[in-house]
C-alpha cells in the first residue's frame, strides 16, 4: 500500500511537470551544446594548470607575434594609402590605444585596419597585434561598438589565449617557439577560440572598455545585430524526431568546431555582467569614420541601381563630413542618374569648388548636368563657375559645346579649326566636340569629328560607341551594329546602341533581346528623362517603342499561358 | 555401332516408306484437284481409283511377305486414303466433280471409310489404320472447299472413335482429336484472318460450330464409354479428354464473333462436363470422373469473368469454390474439396490482383483515399471468414479431410490465404491511418483464437499482422498531421496499436517452432518503442524526457508487479533515454527572468522517478533476474538520480556557486547513507566531494578575471561555504566507517578505492582542508596568510582532538610547521612591521596553545595512538 501511494505521488509529480511544461511551452533548442559545453569546460579546466606552468614568456610571445604579423599578407597602411584608409586606420589606433591602457599585461599592443570590404572579421596575434577588417567596421554605427570589438581582441592577448593557441598548435605540429613563429599559419588566429575563451574575452573586454569610458551597450547592440543575423540564417526548427536527430548530429559537428558561442548568448552574458556590476546606461559615441563606410555602401547601392538610397547615404556622410569629396562626387552621380539634373549640376559645382585643380571628368559631368537642366543658361553658368581658375583645353571644348547648344556655333567652329591645324591635338577634345554636336542635333558633323577621334584612338571604346550613336542617326545601321557589337564588352551603353540600331533596321526580335539585356545591366535606360538628356530623340523614341513592344509581348505570353492552363483544367 | 545401325534400319525400312506414301498420296490428291484441259473430272477420278487400286493391290500382295510387310502396310494405308479422297473428290473437288448428289458422295465416303476400317483391322496394326486415317484427314484438308466438305472429317472421326473403342487404341484417338480440330482450324483461317482483330459474323458460323460440337460430343462419348485396361490407357484417355475440351474451346474462341456467348458456352460445356462426370457410367472409372469433374468445375469458374467484372467475379468465384468445397466435405469426396480449395485460391488471387490492385492504383498517387467498406468488409472479410472456416472449422469436423498430408498442407495454406485476404480487406476498408489499428486488432483476435484452439497458422499470421502494423506505423502514421476532434490521429492510432500489441503479447509465442524466440517480449518492446516514439512526436521537445520517464515508470511498476523482466528492461532503457535527453534538450531551455526555471521543473521529477525505481528495486530485490543483478540496475537507478540532480546544479547554479551546491548534495547523500546504511550513497558522496575539490581548484581558484568578483560571487563566500559543508559532512562520515567491507579485493586501484571508501572521514577531512588552505593563501593579504594558516591549524587541532584522529592532528602540526617555515623563509624578510608583529604574535600563540593542548590531553592522545 505504501509503495502504491509513493508511486502515485511520484507519477503525479512527473505528470504534473509534464502538463505544466506542455502549457508553458518553454523554448529549448535540441542540440548537444550542454554536453559539449560540459566536456569542453572540463577539458579547459584540466588544461589550465599545464598551460599556466609552461606559458611563453612575454618576450617570446611578442617575438612570435611580430614574425607572424609579417606573414599576414595584408598591406600595412602607410602615408601612400588612400586618405580614407589612413583616416580609419588612425581612428582605430586611437580607440585601440585608449583601451590597451587598461589591459592587465603591458604589451606593445598595435592596431591594424584591413581596408577590404569583404573582410568582416577581427583577430589578435600573440604579443599585441590586433587586426580589424573594413567589412566588420561597416556594420558599426558607434565608437563604443568598435571599442567592444577591439577590447575583445585585446583580451584574447591579455588573457593569453593567443599565446596558448600558438603554444598548442606548435606542440601539435612538433615545432619549437622559433619555428612556430615562422611556420604557424595566420588562419589559426582568425578562426577564433574556444567558447569559454570567447566568453572570457567578451566579459573582460567589456570591463576594459567601460574603464576607458565606453558604454557596454555598444557590445550588446553589436552582438544583438549578429544574433539577428544568426536567426535569419539558422536552420528551421525540427518538426519530427528524425529532423531532431539530424539536427543534433549536425549541431554536434558545428558546435564542436564552432568558435564563437551564439551571439544571443554572448549578449545575454554581457547583460548579466552589466546587472552584476551595476553599470548605468551611458550614451554611445558616434563612429567618427562612419561616413567613409556610408559612402562605400552608397557606391554599392548605386551600382545596383538604387540611386535614391545611395543619395540618402551620401547626404548622411556629407552631413558628418561636408568636405568629403568622394561623397560629393557619389551624390552628384546618383542625382544625375536619377535625372535630377539641377541638383546634380549644383553638387558638381560644389565639387569643382572644393577640388583644385579640377578633374576633366568632373568638368565634363558638370557641363552635361548643366546642359540637361537648361540648355540656354548652361554656358553662362559654366563660364561663371570656372572663371579665374586654371582650366584644361577640354574645359574649353565643353564650354564651346554648351555655346553650341545655346545657339552659338562660333566657339565650337574655332575650336574645331584649331584642333584641325594642330596635329598634336588631344583626340578626346575632338571627341568631346563631336558629342556636343550630337546633342545639338548636327549628326553629320558629330560623326565626322568622332570618326576622326576614333581613327586616332581606335581602342577607345567610348569614342567608338559615340561614333556609332551618330551613325544610327545617319541611318548607317550596319556600321553602327558592327561598331556597337565590337565595343559592347567595354562600353555599357553599346548594348542599348545595338538594340536601337537593330530596332531601327527592322530586326525587332534581336533588338528586344539586346534591349532587355541593356535595361537589366543599367536601370537608367528605364528613365526617359535621363535618356532624353544624353541621347537623340530617335534613341528616346526607339527605347519607348521597344519598351511598349516588350510589354505587349509579355501580355500576349501571359494570355497564352492562361489559355493553356484553362484548356488543361478542362 | 549397333544403335547407329538400328536407327538407320528403322529409318530406311519404316519411316522412309511412310513419308514416301504420304507424299505420293498428297501428290495424287493435288493432281485430282488441279484443272486439266486434256483430262476431265471423270478421267481424274478414274486415275484416282486406278492409283488407289494399284497401291492397295500391291500392298495386299507384298504384305504376305515378311520382308516387305512394313512397306506393304504403308502402301495399303496410302491406297485406302487415296480411295477415300477420290470418293470425296467426286463431289467436293471441282476439278473432279462428277457426282451431283452430296448424299450419294457421303454414302460412298462412309462405305469407303467402313471398308478401310474393316480391311486395315485385319492387320491389327494401329500404325496401318492410323496411317490410313491420317492420309484421309490430309486429303480432306488439302481439298476443303465449303463447310460441308468438313463432314468428311466428321465421318472419319466417327470411324476412328469406333475403332478406338473396339480395339482400345486410345493413342489413335488423340491423333484423331488433334487432326479433327486442327483441320477445322485450318479451314477457318482463310475466313477469320482477313477480319483482323474485329470478327464479323460469317455464313458458315453455325455449321462450323455444329461440326465442332459434333467432334466434342463424339470424342466425349468415346471417353465415357471406353474401358481402360491399364493405367497407360487411362493416361491416354485423360489426355484425350483434356485435349477434346481445350481444342474445342480454342477453335470456338478463334471463330467467335459474339463474345457475349462465351459465358453461356463455357457455362453449358462446363455444366455438361460436370454432369457427365457424375454419371454412374463415368464414375466407374475414377480417372474419368476426376477429369470430367475438374474440367466442368474449371469451365464454370472460367465462365464468370466473361459476363461479370470486378468484385462480382470474386463473389461468384468464392461462392462456386465454397459450393464445391462444402459438397466435397458433405459427400466425403476429396476431388470436390480440392477443386473448391483451388477455386478459392484462384478467387483470392483475383481479389488481390484485380480488386485490390485497382484500389491500390487509385490510392497510389493519393488521388482517392476514400475507404471502400463494401469491397473490404463484405467481399474480402467474408471471403477470409469463409476460407478460415474451411481451413479450421470444416476440416476439423470432416471425416475425409486431414487424413492425407496434401490436404493438411492445402488447408494450412488456405488459412494463410485467408489471412492475406483479411489483411488486404482491412486495408481496403480502412485506409490511411486506421489500417494499422484494424491490422493490430485482427492480429490480437487471431492470436487469441490461435492460442485457445492451438492453431499455429493463426499465431504466425498474428505475428505478421503485428509486424505489418508496426512497419506501416513507422512509414505512414508517424507522419500523420490530421486531427479527429482536435486530437491528433497519430496519437489515437499509434496509442491504439501499442495497446493492442501489449494485449497481443499475452497470447502469442510459437513454442512449437521457435522455442527460443521471445515473441511475447518482442511485442512489448515494440509497443513501448512506439509509445516512446509517439511521445517524441507529440510532446514539446522539453517534455519528451518527462514523457519517457513516465512511460518507464509505468512499465517498471507493471514489470515488477507482474514479474515480467522484459517490461522492466524497457523501463531501464526509457530511464536512460530520458536521462540522456536532458543533456541535449532540457539543459538548453531558455531562462525567463523572474520565472521558475524550466530546467528545474522538467528535470527534478526525473530524479524522483530514478530514486523511486531504486527504492522499489531494493524492496523487491528477489524478483530481479540474474542479468539485472549482474548489470547492477539497482545501483544504476540510484546513480541516475544523483547524477541528474548534480547535473541540474551544474547548469542551473551560478558558475561560482556550483561547488557549494555540490557540497550540499554531499552532505545530503552522506546523511541518507548514514540513515539508510546504504553504501551507494557513501560512494556518491565521496565522488561528489572529489568533484567539489576539483571544481574549487580548477574553476574557483583559477584567476578567470583580473577584476575583483562582485558580492555573492566572491571566492571566499563560494568556496568557504563548500568547505564548511564538507567539514559538516564529517559528522556522518565517521559513523559510515562502520559500513566498511572486509572482503578481499584484487588489483591495486581497487584496493586503493576500498581504502578510500572504508575511511570516508579521511577524504572528507583532507579535501576541505586542502581547499581551505589554498583559499586562505589566495584570498588573504600576503601579510596575513601565515596568521590565517596558523589559526586554521589551531582549529584543525581542535577538530582532531574532538575526532580523536591522529591524521588530523598531524595535519594541524604540519600546517603549523609550514607557517614556521614561511615565517623564517619569507615573512621575516618581506612583511611590513605591523603584519610582521601580528604574524609572530598570532603564530606564537597558536603554537603555545597547541602545545598546551598536547600537554593537557596527553593521556587521551596516547590512547588514540
Amino acid at each position: 500500500m505504501k509503495h502504491w501511494l509513493t508511486f502515485i505521488l511520484v507519477f503525479a509529480i512527473a505528470a504534473g511537470a509534464l502538463v505544466f511544461a506542455q502549457r508553458r511551452r518553454p523554448k529549448a533548442s535540441v542540440s548537444p551544446e550542454p554536453l559539449l559545453y560540459l566536456v569542453g569546460d572540463t577539458q579547459r579546466e584540466l588544461s589550465r594548470l599545464p598551460v599556466a606552468a609552461t606559458r611563453l614568456s612575454d618576450e617570446e610571445e611578442i617575438s612570435i607575434g611580430k614574425r607572424i604579423m609579417k606573414r599576414t599578407g595584408f598591406v600595412e597602411v602607410s602615408d601612400k594609402s588612400p586618405a580614407d584608409v589612413i583616416a580609419v586606420s588612425n581612428y582605430v589606433n586611437d580607440v585601440g590605444r585608449k583601451l590597451a591602457a587598461n589591459a592587465h599585461r603591458k604589451l606593445p599592443y598595435s592596431f591594424h585596419y584591413i581596408p577590404e570590404r569583404y573582410f568582416a572579421n577581427a583577430f589578435a596575434l600573440p604579443g599585441g597585434p590586433v587586426y580589424i577588417g573594413a567589412g566588420l567596421m561597416a556594420t558599426m554605427d558607434s565608437e563604443d561598438q568598435l571599442a567592444a570589438v577591439l577590447a575583445h581582441e585585446i583580451e584574447h592577448i591579455d588573457r593569453g589565449h593567443a599565446a596558448e593557441r600558438a603554444q598548442l598548435e606548435a606542440r601539435m605540429r612538433h615545432l619549437g617557439p622559433l619555428r612556430a613563429a615562422v611556420l604557424l599559419p595566420v588562419a589559426i588566429f582568425q578562426a577564433g577560440y574556444s567558447k569559454q575563451q570567447e566568453l572570457e574575452a567578451d566579459s573582460e573586454g567589456v570591463r576594459i572598455a567601460v574603464q576607458a569610458s565606453y558604454s557596454p551597450e555598444g557590445a550588446v547592440r553589436l552582438l544583438e545585430a549578429f544574433a539577428r543575423y544568426d536567426r535569419e540564417t539558422e536552420p528551421r526548427k525540427a518538426q519530427t524526431p528524425q529532423q531532431e536527430l539530424a539536427g543534433v548530429m549536425r549541431g554536434a559537428m558545428q558546435e564542436y568546431f564552432a568558435s564563437h558561442p551564439p551571439s544571443a548568448q554572448r549578449a545575454m552574458k554581457i547583460h548579466e555582467l552589466m546587472a552584476a556590476e551595476g553599470w548605468s546606461p551611458r550614451a554611445e559615441r558616434d563612429l567618427r569614420v562612419a561616413y567613409i563606410f556610408w559612402h562605400g555602401r552608397a557606391t554599392e547601392l548605386a551600382a545596383m541601381g538604387k540611386y535614391d538610397q545611395a543619395r540618402q547615404l551620401e547626404q548622411r556622410a556629407l552631413q558628418v563630413k561636408p568636405d568629403y569629396v568622394d561623397a560629393l562626387r557619389g551624390l552628384a552621380e546618383a542625382e544625375f542618374a536619377s535625372a535630377d539634373f539641377t541638383a546634380a549640376a549644383a553638387t558638381y559645382g560644389k565639387l569643382l569648388d572644393k577640388v583644385t585643380p579640377n578633374q576633366d571628368s568632373d568638368v565634363h559631368h558638370y557641363a552635361q548636368a548643366l546642359a540637361a537642366a537648361d540648355r540656354r543658361s548652361a554656358a553662362r553658368a559654366f563660364r561663371s563657375r570656372l572663371r579665374g581658375r586654371p582650366t584644361s583645353p577640354l574645359a574649353g571644348a565643353e564650354l564651346s559645346g554648351l555655346e553650341l547648344l545655346a545657339g552659338n556655333p562660333q566657339p565650337a567652329q574655332q575650336s574645331e579649326l584649331a584642333a584641325a591645324r594642330d596635329p598634336n591635338t588631344d583626340p578626346q577634345l575632338t571627341a568631346t566636340l563631336g558629342r556636343w554636336h550630337y546633342l545639338a542635333g548636327d549628326y553629320e558633323r558629330a560623326q565626322q569629328l568622332l570618326a576622326t577621334a576614333a581613327q586616332q584612338r581606335p581602342a577607345d571604346a567610348e569614342i567608338n560607341a559615340d561614333s556609332a550613336w551618330a551613325a544610327v542617326e545617319l541611318r548607317r545601321y550596319a556600321d553602327a551594329i558592327t561598331t556597337f557589337g565590337n565595343n559592347s564588352g567595354q562600353n555599357l551603353a553599346a548594348r542599348m546602341g545595338l538594340a536601337v540600331a537593330r530596332w531601327q533596321s527592322r530586326q525587332p526580335d534581336a533588338a528586344l533581346q539586346d534591349f532587355v539585356a541593356a535595361v537589366q545591366s543599367d536601370s537608367r535606360w528605364d528613365n526617359a528623362r535621363w535618356v532624353a538628356a544624353l541621347y537623340s530623340p530617335t534613341v528616346a523614341k526607339s527605347i519607348t517603342e521597344m519598351k511598349a513592344e516588350r510589354e505587349r509581348r509579355l501580355q500576349d505570353e501571359e494570355r497564352q499561358r492562361r489559355l493553356a492552363r484553362g484548356a488543361l483544367s478542362r | 555401332m549397333r544403335s547407329a545401325l538400328d536407327v538407320e534400319e528403322r529409318l530406311g525400312t519404316n519411316w522412309l516408306n511412310k513419308l514416301g506414301i504420304m507424299i505420293l498420296v498428297l501428290g495424287i490428291a493435288f493432281f485430282l484437284a488441279y484443272q486439266l484441259q486434256t483430262l476431265g473430272p471423270a478421267g481424274k477420278v478414274l486415275v484416282g481409283y486406278v492409283a488407289s487400286a494399284a497401291l492397295l493391290g500391291s500392298g495386299i500382295y507384298f504384305e504376305r511377305s515378311d520382308r516387305y510387310r512394313i512397306l506393304a502396310r504403308a502402301g495399303i494405308g496410302g491406297g485406302w486414303a487415296l480411295l477415300f479422297f477420290t470418293t470425296y473428290a467426286m463431289y467436293h473437288v471441282p476439278a473432279a466433280h462428277i457426282l451431283s448428289s452430296q448424299v450419294i458422295d457421303l454414302l460412298l465416303m462412309l462405305l469407303v471409310a467402313g471398308a478401310m476400317v474393316a480391311h486395315t483391322l485385319r492387320y491389327n496394326s494401329q500404325v496401318v489404320t492410323g496411317l490410313s486415317f491420317l492420309l484421309a484427314f490430309a486429303t480432306v484438308f488439302v481439298s476443303r472447299v465449303s463447310v460441308y466438305s468438313l463432314t468428311a472429317g466428321v465421318v472419319l472421326a466417327l470411324g476412328m472413335v469406333f475403332i478406338a473403342l473396339r480395339r482400345r487404341w486410345f493413342e489413335l484417338e488423340i491423333f484423331g482429336i488433334l487432326a479433327s480440330y486442327i483441320n477445322h482450324w485450318f479451314w477457318l483461317r482463310p475466313i477469320i484472318e482477313p477480319m483482323g482483330s474485329k470478327h464479323r459474323p460469317f455464313p458458315e458460323f453455325v455449321p462450323s460450330a455444329a461440326i465442332l460440337i459434333a467432334y466434342w460430343v463424339l470424342y466425349r462419348i468415346s471417353h465415357v464409354l471406353r474401358r481402360a485396361e491399364n493405367q497407360r490407357q487411362e493416361n491416354f484417355s485423360t489426355i484425350a479428354a483434356l485435349l477434346n475440351t481445350v481444342l474445342l474451346l480454342a477453335v470456338l474462341k478463334y471463330q467467335s464473333v459474339r463474345p457475349e456467348l462465351a459465358f453461356w458456352t463455357l457455362l453449358a460445356i462446363g455444366s455438361i462436363e460436370l454432369l457427365v462426370g457424375q454419371l454412374p457410367i463415368t464414375r466407374r472409372r475414377r480417372a474419368a470422373f476426376v477429369v470430367l469433374t475438374s474440367i466442368g468445375a474449371a469451365l464454370l469458374v472460367a465462365a464468370i469473368p466473361f459476363r461479370y467484372s470486378g468484385a462480382d467475379v470474386s463473389i461468384l468465384w468464392v461462392m462456386e469454390a465454397e459450393a464445391l468445397f462444402l459438397a466435397g466435405a458433405w459427400l466425403g469426396e476429396l476431388v470436390f474439396v480440392r477443386l473448391g480449395t483451388l477455386a478459392g485460391v484462384a478467387a483470392a488471387g483475383h481479389m488481390i490482383a484485380v480488386d485490390a490492385a485497382m484500389v491500390l492504383g487509385r490510392r497510389f498517387d493519393g488521388a482517392d483515399l476514400s475507404p471502400a467498406p463494401r469491397l473490404g468488409l463484405l467481399v474480402f472479410l467474408i471471403a477470409a471468414a469463409v476460407f478460415y472456416a474451411n481451413s479450421h472449422v470444416i476440416t476439423r469436423r470432416s471425416q475425409v479431410l486431414g487424413k492425407h498430408w496434401f490436404d493438411r498442407l492445402l488447408m494450412s495454406r488456405l488459412s494463410h490465404v485467408a489471412g492475406i485476404i483479411a489483411f488486404v480487406g482491412l486495408w481496403i476498408a480502412l485506409p490511411q491511418y486506421w489500417t494499422v489499428v484494424a491490422w493490430s486488432a485482427l492480429g490480437l483476435l487471431l492470436a487469441i483464437i490461435g492460442k485457445r484452439f492451438t492453431i499455429p497458422e493463426l499465431r504466425i499470421q498474428a505475428n505478421l499482422l503485428g509486424a505489418a502494423a508496426v512497419i506501416r506505423v513507422l512509414a505512414i502514421n508517424l507522419g500523420a498531421s490530421a486531427r479527429l476532434r482536435h486530437v491528433s490521429l497519430r496519437l489515437i492510432t499509434i496509442a491504439a496499436v501499442a495497446l493492442l500489441l501489449y494485449a497481443t503479447s499475452r497470447f502469442t509465442g510459437i513454442r512449437e517452432k521457435l522455442i527460443l524466440l521471445r515473441i511475447s517480449d518482442a511485442y512489448t518492446w515494440t509497443a513501448s518503442a512506439l509509445i516512446a516514439l509517439l511521445l517524441w512526436y507529440e510532446l514539446q521537445p522539453i517534455s519528451v524526457a518527462l514523457g519517457w520517464c513516465l512511460l518507464g515508470l509505468v512499465l517498471f511498476e507493471v514489470g515488477l508487479n507482474r514479474r515480467v523482466p522484459a517490461l522492466r528492461w524497457q523501463a531501464y532503457v526509457a530511464f536512460l533515454a530520458a536521462f540522456s535527453r536532458i543533456f541535449v534538450v532540457n539543459f538548453n531551455a531558455e531562462l525567463i527572468p523572474g520565472d521558475l526555471s524550466p530546467r528545474v521543473y522538467t528535470v527534478i521529477p526525473l530524479a524522483f522517478v530514478f530514486f523511486y525505481a531504486y527504492a522499489r528495486l531494493r524492496q523487491d530485490i528477489n524478483v530481479l533476474v540474474p542479468r539485472e543483478r549482474s548489470w547492477h540496475v539497482v545501483d544504476i537507478s540510484c546513480w541516475l538520480g544523483t547524477l541528474t540532480v548534480a547535473a541540474l546544479m551544474r547548469f542551473e547554479l551560478n558558475l561560482d556557486w556550483i561547488v557549494a551546491g555540490w557540497a550540499i548534495l554531499v552532505l545530503a547523500l552522506l546523511a541518507i547513507g548514514w540513515r539508510s546504511g546504504l553504501r551507494v550513497f557513501l560512494h556518491q558522496g565521496l565522488l561528489l566531494a572529489c568533484a567539489v575539490a576539483f571544481r574549487g581548484v580548477f574553476h574557483n581558484f583559477y584567476t578567470r578575471t583580473y577584476f575583483p568578483a562582485a558580492g555573492w560571487n566572491g571566492r571566499m563566500l563560494c568556496v568557504g561555504t563548500a568547505v564548511a559543508l564538507l567539514f559538516a559532512s564529517l559528522a556522518f562520515a565517521f559513523p559510515l566507517r562502520q559500513l566498511k567491507t572486509h572482503t578481499e579485493v584484487q588489483g591495486r586501484f581497487r584496493r586503493l578505492l576500498a581504502v578510500v571508501v572504508n575511511r570516508p572521514d579521511q577524504v572528507l577531512f583532507f579535501l576541505p582542508l586542502l581547499l581551505l588552505t589554498v583559499l586562505l593563501g589566495l584570498e588573504m593579504r600576503s601579510g596575513m596568510i601565515t596568521t590565517a594558516w596558523g589559526l586554521e591549524a589551531v582549529a584543525v587541532f581542535f577538530i582532531a582532538l574532538w575526532a580523536g584522529e591522529r591524521s588530523f592532528r598531524l595535519s594541524a602540526l604540519g600546517l603549523l610547521l609550514l607557517c614556521v617555515g614561511k615565517i623564517v623563509a619569507v615573512d621575516v624578510w618581506g612583511l611590513n612591521p605591523r603584519d610582521r608583529y601580528l604574524t609572530f604574535i598570532v603564530l606564537g600563540s597558536a603554537l603555545l596553545l597547541v602545545s598546551f593542548l598536547y600537554t593537557r590531553h596527553r593521556e587521551t592522545i596516547r590512547r588514540y595512538l
